[in-house]
């Protein structure tokens, strides 16, 4: 069983980091701001 | 006993709230009553002064004629660019469309005021209008309520930037005085129409001998007129530290009347100074001036904010007035203003305070003053 | 009984000894082409040193804290008496009829409050008045007539509970109830018609403010829908605020422990209203302040730009104080059951998130400093906190606490139920994956917006707003399939601790604070006119009070609320308290 909760977890870790990760982009876009733009420190 | 635990709680849960909202930058409003300048027999750029004024106070064009993208920027465009090209534009057809010419750019301004929706540059319209219906008030309705003498102005001003010479028509006695109603928030102080006035707000004759105050920090303004002209002084007081007379130091004269004045303000200054007549006039005989009765006439007439930050006035060659009580006792007070070299505060020079305020001042304007002082909170 | 009745005829009888108010009524043609006045500074009337604006604004101020509590209590006494109903359940009814007890009380005060609202207002404000008469003429009189119909429905819903408790005799208790409902809300819909108007004047000339449309069109000026739904919402979070409060105080004062689970589990269920309340009000606001920015670009940079951008900082400390009070509580709730207290081990490490996004929160970016400060801290931002002080990093706080107060809202629903799904232990590894991805999330965009341009700034807060979201959402679903069924734990109301009710007590507190914030930001907007670009404010007080001014000033009244507030809880124990050897 532990193996099993631990499988699940790293497979859940990388959906959801799929799906934030998707939405971030999906966000900026609309936004008209492409992510990863130049990061100039301001 | 629950009833005053609970009303124990709520009361401290509330200090804490109150603390919290003295601790927040405090914008004191404007409380003055409304004033009406007249303005009958300003010149071309007196009106350029005021339309400047009208800009960044009254008119609220600043709200969103900034560089947020609210509106265009016109204090950062190439107006002398942008003008002939806007009207020039295909999608303008309002007065001035398809002319040229300094007349043409003043019915265009003019119109954007009355009518903002004649022209809409491109990206500035009302969202899903597809830039036909701007989003800017109409400017001679309320609230914003700007008289045709104000809009001149405001056209003189952009004309002026824009590199025309004004085409506007001056003022005439008919007019409606300009109002200056106090700003609901954070107000400019009114404008002050005469040189005297401005003189003692700013506080020149703490440093400078003028009013017969003999001062000897900068240079005396007696005879100004004869050794600079009007730019030349303009300069002097926007930009102290540009030119330094000889036998005087530089950075004692605060660099920042430029942003305290308005623009009437200063050409007003400057032509009260390039009048003024070129020696003192004999020193008056000190019994003969009338004894201040009120601690703003001790403060108008020793100049004390001139040096000192004083209810705002921002100075800086002498410490911070306000909560000088809880650094000085009373008699501490006095001897600073008798004997100024006596103990000078961490950070400043000594030698820059008249030290002769004990001749020049009676006793009860020091008493006012001290008084004043004394009480005067942070 | 007596008094708000007899109240309510004489302000009756009061609007009809008043010509102005008569005439204004019956001959609206008159009325027409005056425009509005325009009174100087010296017709404003000056009696002594008495601040005019002070007290009609703290009478305005009582008077509607009073007036949304009792408005907002029948909305939700009713809702639960339907529980009750429904359940079965008389706990539920007996909750309703106290929710009732505690308006009761406080109804005869609105009245009065409000009949010094309208006398400091006709003294001190007499032409905005006699104004105001003329553009609502009649609806006034409505007014005051809908008022005394509340007063009766109020009496009769709250006497009646028992003559008209079972059968099919509590239908027509609830319809009552329904009318009381109804009649409440009218009321308020139609004060809220006249502060909108004086914010956006619809149906009179633009120029003159003489009255060229009818009552309706007046009435439904651009801000009433805003307000009314903002309003409404409002008054419930307020209203169960309140009500918690008042189960806090009977908490702490009783000693009998099956009154003290009663009034324990009374203070969790008005906890949960307040907060139902309160989720979607930041909606409402917005929607207010977007129908703000259409009617007046102006108005809108006035309150977001301008000088008041400041009350914002303080809201969000008084957010971050509720907040804070709020997660407080729901720890203490976890040791009413047994399972609860295996979570309390996680609670330390969500207090440190939440104290240190609120510690955040409270930063300024601004500091006001002496010269000499500023040389001590070489420039006028500190060097290590002062990045603290920009959006990325507040946005990336609020965010953090809201999902932290998600997590503790979750440990406590969770302590009362045993999921009996097979996958329980997977479903939870996948919350937890789902909390650690989205946090990671929110503090990335947070790091992204701090090293990016203003725009990227702006930008990077939705996509920390929608991780927010996603969060809360795919963990209710999650939890939604894993508890079905779920084995339920024994909840020991009462056994909470005396601390937990004063968190409780702290949402009234730090609720009408807020409230008389926002009033003053909303009054602030129109800044110096009485109706805005119609009718101008001349009196010498027609300045935007500085915010410490301001602050003293709602302290002070909120001060007075909660006096007559806890006066109001302590007189209701002590109607229920017999001496020894009476019966």
């Amino acid at each position: 069983m532990p193996v099993t909760k631990w499988l699940v977890f790293i497979v859940a870790l990388l959906v959801w980091a799929a799906y934030f990760y998707y939405m971030d982009q999906w966000i900026m876009a609309t936004q008209g701001l492409p992510v990863g733009a130049d990061m100039m420190p301001v | 006993m629950t009833f005053i635990k609970v009303m124990g709680f709520s009361v401290v849960l509330l200090a804490f709230y109150a603390v919290y909202a003295q601790l927040l930058p405090q914008v004191e409003p404007d409380r003055s009553a409304p004033v009406e300048a007249s303005t009958d027999g300003l010149d071309m750029a007196g009106m350029i002064a005021l339309g400047e004024m009208l800009f960044h106070g009254k008119g609220t064009c600043t709200l969103c004629h900034n560089d947020l993208g609210r509106a265009p920027d016109l204090l950062q465009t190439d107006l002398a660019a942008s003008f002939p090209e806007r009207l020039a534009d295909p999608r303008y057809s309002g007065v001035s469309a398809g002319k040229t010419g300094a007349k043409a750019v003043e019915g265009y301004i003019l119109e954007s005021m009355r009518a903002p929706s004649a022209y809409v540059v491109a990206g500035f319209g009302k969202k899903g209008t597809d830039d036909t219906v701007s989003p800017m008030p109409v400017v001679d309705a309320a609230p914003i309520g700007l008289s045709s003498v104000e809009m001149n102005a405001l056209a003189a001003f952009l004309q002026d930037r824009a590199g025309f010479d004004p085409t506007v028509p001056l003022p005439s006695a008919d007019d409606t005085p300009v109002a200056q109603t106090p700003d609901a928030g954070a107000g400019p102080a009114p404008l002050l129409t005469s040189g005297q006035d401005i003189v003692d707000e700013y506080g020149c004759a703490a440093c400078h001998d003028l009013n017969g105050s003999g001062a000897d920090i900068g240079p005396s303004l007696y005879g100004i007129g004869k050794r600079m002209d009007r730019a030349q002084l303009i300069e002097a007081v926007i930009d102290p530290n540009a030119t330094i007379a000889p036998g005087f130091e530089p950075g004692f004269m605060p660099s920042d009347f430029g942003d305290r004045m308005r623009g009437a303000e200063l050409l007003t200054l400057a032509q009260f100074l390039l009048e003024l007549p070129d020696t003192a006039p004999a020193l008056p005989d000190p019994s003969a001036l009338p004894v201040a009765t009120t601690v703003t006439e001790v403060i108008d007439n020793y100049g004390c904010a001139g040096c000192h930050d004083l209810e705002g006035s921002g100075a800086e060659v002498g410490p911070r007035l306000n909560g000088l009580g809880a650094r000085l006792s009373p008699d501490g007070i006095r001897t600073a203003i008798l004997d100024p070299n006596a103990s000078i505060a961490e950070g400043f020079e000594a030698g820059l305070m008249p030290d002769d305020f004990a001749q020049q001042m009676a006793d009860s304007e020091i008493d006012l003053i001290v008084d004043y002082l004394v009480n005067l909170p942070e | 009984m007596r008094i708000p009745v007899l109240l309510s005829l004489a302000i009756a009888a009061f609007a009809l000894l008043a010509p102005d108010l008569v005439l204004a009524a019956g001959e609206e043609m008159a009325t027409v082409l005056e425009g509005a006045p325009q009174p100087s500074r010296l017709d404003y009337p000056m009696i002594g040193g008495v601040s005019a604006r002070t007290v009609a604004w703290s009478m305005a101020q009582m008077h509607l804290f009073l007036a949304a509590f009792v408005l907002a209590v029948p909305l939700f006494a009713i809702a639960t008496e339907l529980m009750g109903v429904i359940t079965r359940d008389d706990r539920y009814d007996n909750m309703a009829r106290e929710f009732m007890k505690i308006t009761m009380a406080a109804y005869s005060l609105t009245a009065l409050v409000g009949g010094g609202l309208l006398l400091s207002l006709l003294v001190f404000y007499p032409h905005l008045m006699g104004y105001m008469v003329k553009v609502f003429r009649g609806q006034m009189l409505i007014y005051a007539a809908l008022f005394g119909l509340e007063s009766i429905t109020l009496y009769v819903y709250f006497y009646s509970w028992d003559a008209l408790r079972r059968g099919n005799r509590k239908y027509y208790h609830m319809s009552i109830g329904l009318m009381l409902n109804t009649v409440g809300l009218t009321l308020m819909f139609i004060a809220n018609a006249w502060v909108s108007f004086m914010m956006s004047p619809a149906g009179v000339d633009a120029t003159t403010g003489a009255v060229t449309g009818t009552i309706w069109e007046a009435t439904r000026n651009p801000l009433w829908n805003p307000l009314n739904l903002h309003r409404f919402l409002a008054n419930i979070a307020y209203g169960g605020a309140i009500v918690g409060g008042y189960a806090a105080y009977m908490f702490l004062a009783e000693k009998d422990p099956a009154k003290k689970a009663h009034y324990d589990w009374m203070g969790y269920t008005s906890n949960f209203i307040a907060i139902l309340g309160f989720i979607p009000l930041p909606f409402a606001g917005y929607w207010l302040m977007a129908e703000i920015y259409a009617y007046s670009q102006q108005m809108g940079i006035t309150a977001m730009g301008g000088i008041l951008a400041w009350l914002f900082i303080i809201q969000a400390v008084l957010i971050g104080t509720i907040m804070l009070a709020a997660n407080y509580y729901l720890w203490s709730g976890l040791m009413r059951t047994d399972r609860g207290a295996q979570y309390a081990k996680y609670v330390k490490y969500i207090a440190v998130v939440i104290v240190g996004g609120f510690l955040v929160w409270v930063t300024p970016h601004t500091l006001i400093l002496t010269a000499d400060e500023i040389q001590r801290l070489g420039g006028t931002h500190h060097k290590i906190l002062g990045p603290l002080g920009i959006m990325p990093a507040k946005n990336t706080a609020v965010n953090l606490m809201l999902v932290f107060t998600f997590m503790s809202f979750q440990l406590f629903y969770r302590s009362s139920r045993v999921p009996v799904v097979k996958w329980a232990k997977a479903g939870n590894m996948a919350v937890i994956a789902l909390y650690a991805v989205g946090i990671a999330n929110i503090v990335g965009a947070g790091i992204y917006g701090y090293i990016t341009p203003t725009v990227y700034k702006v930008g990077a807060s939705v996509p920390q707003v929608v991780s927010t979201l996603s969060i809360i959402i795919f963990a209710v679903i999650i939890d939604v399939f894993m508890l079905r069924g779920a084995r339920s734990e024994k909840v020991h109301w009462g056994r909470m601790t005396e601390r937990s009710q004063y968190a409780l007590f702290v949402l009234p507190v730090a609720f009408t604070w807020l409230m008389g914030l926002m009033g003053y930001i909303r009054s602030s907007l129109r800044t110096n006119w009485h109706v805005y670009t119609i009718m101008k404010d001349n009196s010498p007080e027609a300045y935007i009070p500085s915010i410490g001014e301001a602050g003293n000033v709602i302290t002070a009244i909120t001060l007075g609320f909660m006096a007559i507030m806890v006066f109001v809880f302590w007189l209701s124990r002590l109607g229920a308290t017999k001496q020894k050897g009476t019966s």
